[in-house]
C-alpha cells in the first residue's frame, strides 16, 4: 500500500469573481521513501495540491469540494480535528520558501524545535531539548549547542532554511512536503540545500513532497516527477523520463523554454501566449490556446491521463 | 574595438554603518561595491552577476546616478557623468534607461498604459502634438508586443510578463543606447521568462542599444550576454566573453558559481562543486581575497592580500592568487 494516495483532489475557490478551480482532479500516489517533485508555473495549483495535503488551505476561500487524500489508510479530508494536530508536523512535515514563516521571531531555534518535539513525541524538556542539538547538527549547522540558543534574525538565510529542515525533521515525519525551499536562497546555498535534502532522504527515509517552478531543482533531486498546469496534472512520469522523453506539448514547451547552460541558441523557445486567467478556463484541454498540434477533440473534451508506451502518463488527445 | 559607450573606473560605493548611544556617529562602513571597473560597447550586452549582497544592484543603480557613488569614475558617451549637475544628469538620463526586476512594484497602479510609457516623453518634450505623443507610445507598445487596445488600461490588468513588457516599452520611449535591467525576467514564470529575453535580444538588434543585465540566473546570462563580470561581496572576481567564462572559468568562485547553477538534467547530479559556508555579510568582509573562507584552494598569501584582476588570456581577466585554474575537487 502506497504511504500517500491522492485521489480526484478537487479544490476549489469561491471569489467574487466566480469560482476557481485551483485544483481540479488531481490524482497520484507516493510510496514510503519515494520523491516526488509538482512542477508548475504561477497559479497551476501546485500550492494548493501541497497545503491540502494537511488540509491547511485557507478556508474561506478555498474548500476541498471533492476526492480523497489517503495517509497510512487514513483519510485526511474526513479527519477529525484531533488526528489532524497530530499528524501536522508529526507525520507529515512541512517547509516553505520563506524560513520566517515558520520560525517565530522571538523564540529561540531550540526551543522552538524542542516545542514540536514534546507536542509530538511527548519527550520530557531536557529531552526534547537534546533531540533539537541532535537534528541541528544533523542538517549540518555547525556549532549546534550555540545556534539552539540563537534567535532567528542572528542566521543567515541558509542556516535558517536548515533550523527549518531540523524542526521538519525532528519529529520523524513520514512525510516532508517542501514547498520551494531554496527559491529564496543563493545559488551557492540553493547547492548546499538540495544536497542536506538528498543526504537525510538516504538516511532517514523520508518520503518527500517536492513543490517548485525550478525544473533544474526537479532534476536534482526527486524520482518522479508529476507537471501541472491549471489545476490538473497533464503528465506524471520517473523523473529522468520526464527529461529525456517528455510527452506532453506543455511539458515539451516549458523544457524549451529554460535556456542552457552549454549552448547559446539564438533565440530561446517559448510557450506562445499566457496562462488563461483562473475563472475563464477554456473549454475542453486547457493548454488548447497554446497548443501547436490542437484537434477538433481537444476545444470539447478534456483528456484523461493515460498510460503511454514509454510508461508516462499524459493527459493530450494528441497522444492517445 | 570602437570606443566603449560606458566606461567606469574604481567605482565604490561605501554606505556608512551607524551607532554609538544616539545612533548618528558611523561607527563602520558597507563596501557595498568596492573598486569596480569596466566597459560597455554600443550594442553590447555586459552581464552583472553574483549572490545577494555581491554589489550588482548597486552598481547598476549608481550608472544612472540613482545611487551616488563614493567615489570613482563614469563616462558615458566620453562624458563624465560624476561632474554633471542635477539639471545636466537628467538631460543624460534620456540616454540611458532602468528596467527592474519587479514590474509589480515599477509601474505606478493608478496611471494608465499611455500614460507609463509617455513619461519619459512627457519629461523630455520628445513630441509637439498629444495626437504625437499616442502615436509614438502606440508604436512602443507594438515593439514591446502589445497593441492599442491596451492603452486605456491599468497595471493590474496584465499579467507579469505583460507588465514586464510595458515597463520595456517605457524604457525604451526616449530611444536610450543603454538600458540597464536589474533581473528584469526572475520574477516571471520560465515559459514568459524566454518570450521576454527573446524581445530584449530582437531591441537591440534593431535600435543598437546596450544592455548592462543583472541577474543571478547563470542560464539566462549564458544567453544573452555578449560578456560576463562575476562579483563577490563588492568586487569584480572575474570578468571575459561568454563563451570564455562558461567553457574556461578560471576563479574559483566563478567555477563553483557555475557547477551550482541546477541543470534541467537528472544525469549531472553529482558533478558540482558544492561550497561549504555562506556568503559573509558585506559589513564583515573577509581579509585579503573576499573568498578566501569558503574557497577550496586558498593558501595564507590569500588571507592577506587580495589578488588585484590580471589578465589570464586576451579578454579575461580574473583576481585570484593563482596563476592557472586549479583543478577543483567536486562534491558528491
Amino acid at each position: 500500500m502506497s504511504l500517500l494516495t491522492v485521489s480526484d483532489l478537487r479544490v476549489h475557490l469561491f471569489t467574487p469573481r466566480g469560482l476557481v478551480r485551483a485544483v481540479d482532479g488531481v490524482s497520484f500516489a507516493l510510496e514510503a521513501g519515494r520523491s516526488l517533485g509538482i512542477v508548475g508555473e504561477s497559479g497551476c495549483g501546485k500550492t494548493m495540491t501541497a497545503l491540502a495535503m494537511m488540509r491547511l488551505i485557507p478556508t474561506p476561500p478555498a474548500q476541498i469540494v471533492g476526492g480523497s487524500i489517503l495517509f497510512d489508510g487514513q483519510d485526511v479530508v474526513t479527519m477529525d480535528a484531533e488526528r489532524l494536530r497530530a499528524l501536522r508536523g508529526g507525520d507529515i512535515a512541512m517547509i516553505y520558501q520563506d524560513p520566517m514563516t515558520t520560525l517565530n521571531p522571538v523564540l529561540t531555534v531550540g526551543e522552538q524545535i524542542a516545542e514540536a518535539v514534546r507536542l509530538h513525541r511527548h519527550d520530557g524538556r531536557t529531552a526534547a531539548w537534546a533531540r533539537a542539538v541532535e537534528m541541528l547538527k544533523l542538517v549540518g549547522i555547525p556549532d549546534p549547542a550555540r545556534v539552539a540558543s540563537a534567535y532567528p534574525h542572528q542566521l543567515s538565510g541558509g542556516m535558517r532554511q536548515r533550523a527549518v529542515i531540523a524542526m521538519a525533521l525532528a519529529c520523524d515525519p513520514k512525510l516532508l512536503i517542501a514547498d520551494e525551499p531554496t527559491t529564496a536562497l543563493d545559488v551557492t546555498i540553493q547547492a548546499q540545500i538540495l544536497e542536506l535534502l538528498r543526504r537525510l532522504q538516504g538516511e532517514l527515509g523520508t518520503a518527500i513532497i517536492l513543490i517548485t517552478h525550478d525544473l533544474g531543482v526537479i532534476a536534482d533531486l526527486v524520482d518522479d516527477v508529476a507537471v501541472m498546469y491549471a489545476g490538473k496534472v497533464v503528465e506524471h512520469t520517473a523523473v529522468r523520463t520526464l527529461f529525456n522523453d517528455p510527452k506532453h506539448p506543455y511539458t515539451r514547451g516549458l523544457l524549451n523554454s529554460v535556456p542552457s547552460l552549454e549552448t547559446r541558441e539564438r533565440r530561446l523557445r517559448t510557450i506562445e501566449g499566457t496562462v488563461p486567467p483562473a475563472h475563464a478556463m477554456p473549454a475542453g484541454c486547457r493548454f488548447n490556446p497554446r497548443c501547436g498540434q490542437v484537434r477538433p477533440e481537444c476545444h470539447d473534451r478534456e483528456p484523461p491521463l493515460v498510460v503511454l508506451d514509454n510508461g508516462s502518463r499524459a493527459a493530450c488527445w494528441a497522444l492517445s | 574595438m570602437t570606443a566603449p559607450l560606458l566606461s567606469v573606473r574604481d567605482l565604490r560605493k561605501h554606505f556608512p554603518i551607524t551607532g554609538g548611544p544616539l545612533g548618528v556617529r558611523t561607527v563602520g562602513q558597507v563596501k557595498a561595491v568596492d573598486g569596480v571597473s569596466f566597459d560597455v560597447a554600443p550594442g553590447e550586452t555586459l552581464a552583472l552577476v553574483g549572490e545577494s549582497g555581491c554589489g550588482k544592484s548597486t552598481t547598476g543603480r549608481m550608472l544612472l546616478r540613482l545611487t551616488e557613488p563614493t567615489s570613482g569614475q563614469i563616462q558615458f558617451d566620453g562624458v563624465d557623468l560624476l561632474g554633471l549637475g542635477r539639471t545636466e544628469m537628467r538631460l543624460r538620463r534620456r540616454e540611458m534607461q532602468i528596467v527592474f526586476q519587479d514590474p509589480y512594484a515599477s509601474l505606478s497602479p493608478r496611471q494608465r498604459v499611455e500614460d507609463i510609457i509617455a513619461e519619459p516623453l512627457d519629461v523630455n518634450g520628445l513630441y509637439d502634438t498629444p495626437a504625437a505623443r499616442r502615436d509614438r507610445v502606440i508604436d512602443l507598445l507594438r515593439l514591446v508586443g502589445l497593441d492599442a487596445i491596451h492603452l486605456r488600461r491599468h497595471p493590474f490588468e496584465f499579467s507579469g510578463g505583460q507588465r514586464q513588457r510595458i515597463a520595456i516599452a517605457r524604457a525604451l520611449a526616449p530611444q536610450p543606447r543603454l538600458i540597464v535591467a536589474d533581473e528584469p525576467v526572475s520574477a516571471l514564470d520560465v515559459s514568459i521568462q524566454s518570450q521576454v529575453v527573446n524581445l530584449m535580444q530582437d531591441l537591440q538588434e534593431q535600435f543598437g542599444i546596450a544592455y548592462v543585465f543583472i541577474s543571478h540566473d547563470l542560464a539566462v546570462v549564458r544567453h544573452i550576454a555578449h560578456r560576463v563580470a562575476v562579483m563577490y561581496l563588492g568586487r569584480l572576481v572575474e570578468m571575459a566573453t561568454t563563451d570564455e567564462l562558461f567553457g574556461a572559468p578560471h576563479h574559483p568562485y566563478a567555477q563553483a558559481l557555475l557547477s551550482a547553477a541546477p541543470v534541467p538534467d537528472p544525469d549531472r547530479r553529482r558533478t558540482r562543486i558544492v561550497l561549504t559556508g555562506d556568503v559573509p555579510s558585506p559589513s564583515k568582509a573577509p581579509s585579503g581575497c573576499h573568498f578566501h573562507p569558503r574557497c577550496p584552494i586558498a593558501q595564507a598569501v590569500c588571507r592577506e592580500q587580495a589578488p588585484p584582476l590580471t589578465e589570464v588570456s586576451p579578454g579575461h581577466v580574473a583576481a585570484c592568487h593563482f596563476g592557472k585554474p586549479f583543478p577543483i575537487p567536486t562534491g558528491g
